[in-house]
């Protein structure tokens, strides 16, 4: 009785908490964990952008009456994070390393690395979970330029990759609003 | 002695089996004894029920073996110790109390449609700012995936295919001309 009892109380505690809680990602293929990276940062946050699934769903529904691709290239999608920020010179080094040590973390957890550029100071590391040949369910960008400005970007869903080179044109407009 | 069978009722023959166990009362005896002298086949009948008596007053008490009283013992059965389960509760009360069983699944049917209907609220509980904003966010995030891509293409393009690749080539061919034309010179 005392099982049934805890029981009940328990499905109800629970019945009115969910709503309240955040969708937990961390679970999905796709994810992949920056926080280590992220203590070597020393500035602020240029870019921070964190957007779930009901958001790019709601986005999805309205970009498809005006922008057909940006609609098809969001509508998979359950998360996408960006962080942009800042690196002094004297922890390039150290964000370099870490970019090598999360290149060998990612390749482990069966994450396959497309790009891997590395010219006069600009690194840049591109990452896709595959699911099947023509399926993606995540993907990661590592990248640290000239200036010491890094950026990392992890995108969780159904990613298509061909329709994100689509809108390629589109979205590398020098316009693009940055966070003051 | 009268041979002429005598007829033995019932209540002669319970009369005639007691005289003979010895158990008869002191009437009842002179009564059999006298029918004995008289009838063969009641003194027949008679010394057959004393021989019975006979015998069993022969048999002696025996002491009640011991092992017979201990209790038997249970083989072949599986017993299962009787535990208190979350589901023996559960049926317990949906036998037992109909009522609260009913209550119980009302209010937990109205929990579950409640937490639904509030997820569902907070999915779509954005403003148009927010949205607007979020628009933004997208575009701007597959902007910087993009930009990497586009200067990755450029590298390739510029600095691997046009200056690690080509100028090589280039200075070979160079190289080559210039031993052409002194071939030819000679």
């Amino acid at each position: 009785m005392k099982t049934l009892k805890i029981f009940l109380i328990f499905f109800l505690f629970y019945g009115f908490q969910t709503p309240a809680q955040e969708k937990d990602y961390s679970k999905e293929p796709g994810y992949f964990d920056f926080s280590k990276i992220m203590s070597l940062k020393t500035s602020d946050d240029i870019t921070e952008i964190y957007l779930e699934e009901s958001m790019l769903k709601i986005l999805s529904g309205i970009s498809n009456e005006n922008d057909e691709d940006l609609s098809k290239a969001i509508g998979g999608l359950k998360l996408i994070r960006v962080n942009e920020f800042m690196i002094d010179n004297d922890q390039k080094s150290k964000y370099e390393f870490t970019m090598q040590s999360f290149d060998k973390d990612l390749q482990n957890q069966k994450w396959e690395r497309i790009i891997k550029s590395k010219s006069s100071g600009t690194h840049a590391n591109v990452y896709v979970k595959k699911v099947t040949d023509n399926k993606f369910a995540g993907l990661v960008v590592m990248a640290l330029d000239k200036e010491g400005k890094a950026t990392l970007v992890n995108i969780v869903g159904n990613v298509d990759l061909k329709t994100i080179g689509k809108l390629s044109k589109e979205f590398n407009l020098p316009d693009i609003k940055e966070k003051e | 002695m009268n041979t002429k069978p005598f007829e033995i009722t019932d209540e002669i023959l319970d009369k005639l089996i007691s005289t003979a166990y010895g158990d008869a009362g002191f009437l009842d005896k002179i009564y059999v004894k006298k029918l004995i002298r008289k009838h063969e086949n009641v003194r027949l009948l008679y010394e057959q029920y004393s021989a019975v008596a006979n015998e069993v007053h022969k048999v002696k008490e025996h002491e009640f073996p011991y092992q017979l009283t201990k209790p038997l013992p249970i083989r072949n059965v599986n017993y299962k110790e009787f535990k208190n389960s979350f589901w023996v509760d559960l049926l317990s009360i949906i036998i037992n109390r109909p009522l609260i069983s009913t209550v119980t699944a009302i209010v937990m049917i109205t929990a579950v449609t409640v937490s639904l209907i509030n997820i569902k609220q907070v999915e779509y509980k954005y403003t148009p700012i927010e949205i607007t904003t979020a628009d933004e966010q997208v575009r701007k995030a597959l902007g910087i995936v993009s930009k990497i891509f586009n200067e990755t293409k450029t590298t390739l393009r510029n600095e691997v295919l046009g200056e690690k690749v080509g100028t090589p080539i280039r200075e070979s061919i160079g190289i080559v001309n210039i031993i052409f034309n002194k071939g030819e010179q000679k």
